[in-house]
């Protein structure tokens, strides 16, 4: 049996359940039913043909595809309904597309579908971005992405029509999927978009999307060619680092849940990327733990960071509907008011920022051993410095991704809620907790599953050489286990102290004040104003402080903003250029019909001399010496 | 290999039971130089048997962290000692890599203190979390140069590396000081001494720690010294390890050796804290960045001035 053809019944079933909700769409509950509908049985159709077909590394990222597109299906109903859910049908439509067109850049082989399904998942995914179209915010964010897209699409079709050479083909696939991924400088468009995004669309493109730049730039841009150099595995690396640092010092100063996490997301595929540049670097020496650590950690961390972040957004999708916010700073103590929710958040900022016994862990394990391998190729300076650069940066990134994530989990869920609205929110029906709560458990799940699917799928020609990786890896698994299990017995044996089981509720100790409130307490701006100050212009904060002055202090101020500098310091500066640029050549649109019909025949015959008369002249030139 | 994991044990064991022991010896000698007698070596037991006879306080802001935290943060520590080569051998669980995971779990720990902390909404706590957040980060940076420093020196990647290194006047001990001096630096500041923060200090708006653990009483305050007293175990036990000359030794011979390594070490830090004042919080990045780059240094001298790796 062929599974491609199941493929194309999944993405017909999908588009079939697009074009009914949209036909539907007067009917909202309707078009939410065939929307959900066609979805569901789309992936379920997708998920058969994925475990029946034959292990193909492809699986890696139509798994989180699917997975996020499930969870999405049914968080979206209790999500849209109150301010969205009139418009269901072009929700469905959209999102349905958007998973299908996903799941179509996967499966096309051939450069021209594959480049239509490209622009198909863009486009569709700009709808659903520009959902709340009428904010003007999301207006500006979907249209700087709409940019993004197109650029990249652009760059993509230069890329199939004219590169000639190999390193012609990588440099146009890094760009051109790096503005999928968030390469630096590529990145601005996911701290605009993801905000402005439903919640379960921002977890579908963090989670899913953006890595779907890497297939790209492993089947086109390496693949297709069947070439590669050393060159490509350091400038993965290199630009792995910029992304993982920028990301995650980009996203302090940020009070916006969902801002905060698309920086985060950066920082991710700059993980990513690593492990790709130590993968290939070790494809060029032929050393296998490279190979599979660089690899496998990659491919892991995408499914890890699916999990992880899809549920992020996803909670923060419940805390935007609980308060009707998502600046972090007018929340607070919501742990007490949305339990489940709450500690969901807790467990999966704390599985991101790497931590064991979550699953995020182990990739970042695996990429670590790639590094520490990268030591061990003799007489090589360049292969040293990315040993000692790739877990040095990879251990910077996860501390500073552990506050990162203490000041959202901190700001939003701990301690007292600091306005109305948070102070009075409850925890979201059932349908919006229990997808969330499976994509954690899936994500304990990789954890304990790794070491038996590596064992598996590791090629029998390496088991002997990859034996103490795949140890460690069960290693790691047992120990997350044991640990768990500690912790647990832990708190039985408290309870059987003398008085373990006593608890006497007071109020938190504050140096005598009777009553600490929720101004007395730490901001998640406070939290994180050590770091920001210590990486000082890099996060894009810059402050605005009036001093009290004179002997009677008669006012002062603070103010904080922070902009993204990729986005202030290069781009509305080059957009600023080139529209002075335009400008100058204003002249040409004088307005006379001769002076166009001028222009049109200059432009004809430059380009027959391009197209006719250089080739000739050059046969001539290779003939006649 | 059952005689090899029975010493394992023997020191495993005296791991946990001993570690209240180290902040008695700091406190001693603090008293020494203070010109005080200074409390009994073993007065964090009688505070610890005195606190797991104490019922528990949770504020009422908590929303449950502050109840699980200290669970959390004892398991992960326990769990991290579990991959030290005590005794001179091989941790029976020990496989390529645990070193990482090793850091990783007191990093997990640190995030559990930290959500802990912030459980409470007091500023003081929020305080002591978001200094500890901003020096942990770059504290791991310095740790994991420091471990490339030791894959670069032993060519292996586990804890085990810790066997194959010493200060035994190698060729390599140039760069093995340089990389235990940045070490050093960061037992100090990961264990919250003098001059990254000062234990003493209770009242202050410039402690770290200290600030973090104020609203836990009872047990949950027991688990919490004693995780603190097993963590400064961890990483002397670290250091002794780095610079104890690899070698045959018998059981009883790397027993004293190590004990007294242990009790020396203690006895410094105990000294660095009675001669020196707490640093400005604005120097303390500076010191960990300046581990960090000893570290690097050291690296650099292993491959340019030693040659390449064993």
């Amino acid at each position: 049996m062929n599974f491609e053809n199941l493929y194309a019944v999944a993405l017909a079933l999908m588009s079939i359940g697009a074009a009914g909700a949209l036909a539907a769409g007067k009917r909202p509950a309707l078009s939410q039913a065939i929307g959900c509908a066609g979805l569901i049985s789309g992936i379920i159709v997708s998920a058969i043909s994925v475990c029946a077909g034959l292990p193909d590394y492809v699986n890696l990222f139509r798994i989180p595809i699917l997975i996020l597109g499930l969870a999405g299906a049914w968080f979206s109903p209790q999500y849209l309904k109150g301010h969205g859910s009139q418009r269901s049908g072009i929700y469905y439509f959209f999102f349905n597309l958007t998973v299908a067109a996903m799941l179509g850049v996967t499966i096309m082989n051939r450069p021209i579908p594959f480049l239509v399904m490209w622009e198909i998942m863009g486009l569709a995914s700009f709808a659903l971005v520009a959902f709340d179209y009428k904010s003007r915010q999301v207006a500006r964010a979907a249209w700087i992405y709409l940019l993004a897209c197109q650029a990249g699409g652009m760059v993509l079709l230069g890329m199939f029509l004219m590169a000639s050479s190999v390193e012609a083909f990588f440099i146009l696939a890094v760009i051109g999927f790096g503005l999928k991924i968030g390469f630096p400088l590529l990145h601005v468009w996911l701290p605009e978009a993801h905000p402005a995004a439903p919640a379960p669309v921002s977890a579908l493109m963090s989670g899913a999307m953006i890595q779907l730049g890497f297939y790209g730039i492993w089947r086109w841009g390496i693949n297709a060619v069947a070439s590669y150099s050393e060159m490509f595995g350091f400038t993965l690396i290199a630009l792995g680092i910029i992304c993982c640092l920028g990301g995650i010092i980009l996203s302090f100063p940020r009070t916006n849940i969902k801002t905060l996490l698309a920086y985060s997301s950066i920082e991710n595929m700059g993980i990513i990327s690593l492990g790709c540049g130590l993968g290939l670097l070790g494809l060029g020496k032929g050393n296998v733990t490279m190979i599979f650590g660089g690899f496998t950690g990659a491919g892991l961390h995408m499914l890890n960071h699916a999990l992880l972040k899809g549920g992020l957004f996803l909670l923060a999708g419940s805390v935007q509907k609980a308060t009707g916010s998502l600046e972090m700073e007018k929340m607070g103590g919501l742990l007490k008011r949305m339990p489940v929710s709450g500690s969901l958040f807790l467990l999966n900022s704390a599985g991101l920022s790497g931590l064991p016994p979550f699953n995020a862990f182990v990739s970042e394990f695996l990429i670590y051993l790639a590094g520490f391998a990268a030591f061990t190729v003799p007489g090589k300076p360049l292969f040293m410095v990315a040993g000692v650069a790739v877990p040095v940066v990879l251990a910077l990134t996860g501390g500073l991704a552990a506050a990162a994530f203490c000041k959202v989990g901190g700001a939003v869920f701990l301690g007292e809620p600091r306005s109305k609205e948070a102070a009075e929110a409850v925890e979201v029906p059932l349908s919006m907790r229990l997808p969330v709560l499976l994509l954690f458990l899936c994500g304990c799940a990789v954890t304990v599953l790794t070491p038996a699917a590596a064992r598996l799928f590791a090629p029998e020609e390496w088991i002997q050489e990859l034996y103490p990786a795949i140890r460690a890896l069960q290693m790691v698994a047992v120990t997350s286990l044991a640990v768990t299990g500690l912790f647990v017995l832990l708190v039985l044996i408290k309870g059987l102290l003398p008085r373990g089981k006593e608890i006497r509720r007071s109020c938190t100790w504050d140096c005598g004040f009777s009553k600490p409130d929720a101004r007395m307490e730490y901001t998640g701006s406070a939290f994180i104003q050590p770091l920001v100050f210590f990486c000082g212009r890099l996060t894009g904060a810059r402050r605005k402080i009036t001093h009290p002055q004179g002997n009677f202090p008669e006012k002062s101020s603070f103010e904080e903003e922070s902009a993204d500098p990729g986005m202030e310091f290069f781009w509305e500066k080059s957009f600023k250029f080139f529209f002075r640029l335009a400008a100058k050549l204003n002249f040409l649109q004088s307005g006379y019909l001769h002076f166009y019909i001028l222009i049109m025949t200059a432009a004809l015959v430059l380009m027959l001399v391009w197209g006719f008369l250089l080739p000739w002249a050059g046969t001539l030139m290779k003939g006649g010496f | 290999m059952t005689d090899k994991f029975i010493f394992w044990l023997i020191w495993f064991v005296i791991s946990l039971a001993a570690a209240p022991i180290l902040p008695g010896i700091i406190n001693k000698v603090k008293a020494f130089f203070a010109g005080r007698k200074g409390p009994s070596v073993f007065q964090l037991y009688y505070d610890l048997v005195k606190l797991l006879r104490k019922e528990s306080i949770v504020s009422t802001t908590s929303g449950g962290v502050l109840f699980f935290a200290p669970a959390v943060i004892l398991a992960t520590l326990i769990g991290a000692a579990l991959f030290l080569p005590f005794g001179g051998q091989h941790s029976p669980l020990g496989f390529t890599g645990d070193i990482i995971l090793f850091f990783y779990l007191l990093g997990t720990s640190r995030v559990a203190m930290i959500f802990g902390a912030l459980d409470t909404g007091s500023s003081f706590e929020g305080m002591g979390s978001s200094r500890e957040a901003h020096f942990a980060a770059l504290a791991e940076a310095a740790i994991f140069a420091i471990i490339a420093f030791l894959v670069l020196l032993t060519g292996r990647c586990g804890t085990e590396m810790l066997s194959f290194t010493g200060f035994s006047g190698s060729m390599y001990a140039t760069s093995l000081l340089l990389c235990a001096g940045a070490f050093f630096v960061v037992l100090l500041v990961e264990n919250c001494r003098v001059p990254a923060d000062d234990p003493d200090t209770h009242l202050e708006l410039t402690m770290i720690h200290e600030a973090m653990v104020l609203d836990y009483a009872g047990p949950d305050l027991a688990a919490i010294l004693y995780a603190g007293a097993l963590k400064l175990w961890l990483f002397v036990s670290f250091f002794v390890m780095l610079l104890m000359p690899a070698g045959e030794w018998s059981f009883l011979e790397y027993s004293s050796v190590f004990t007294a390594g242990i009790v020396l070490t203690t006895v410094i830090v105990g000294c660095a804290e009675s001669c020196m004042a707490r640093y400005r919080f604005l120097k303390v990045p500076q010191m960990l960045t300046g581990a960090l780059c000893t570290a690097l240094l050291a690296v650099f001298f292993l491959v340019f001035f030693e040659g390449v790796v064993r």
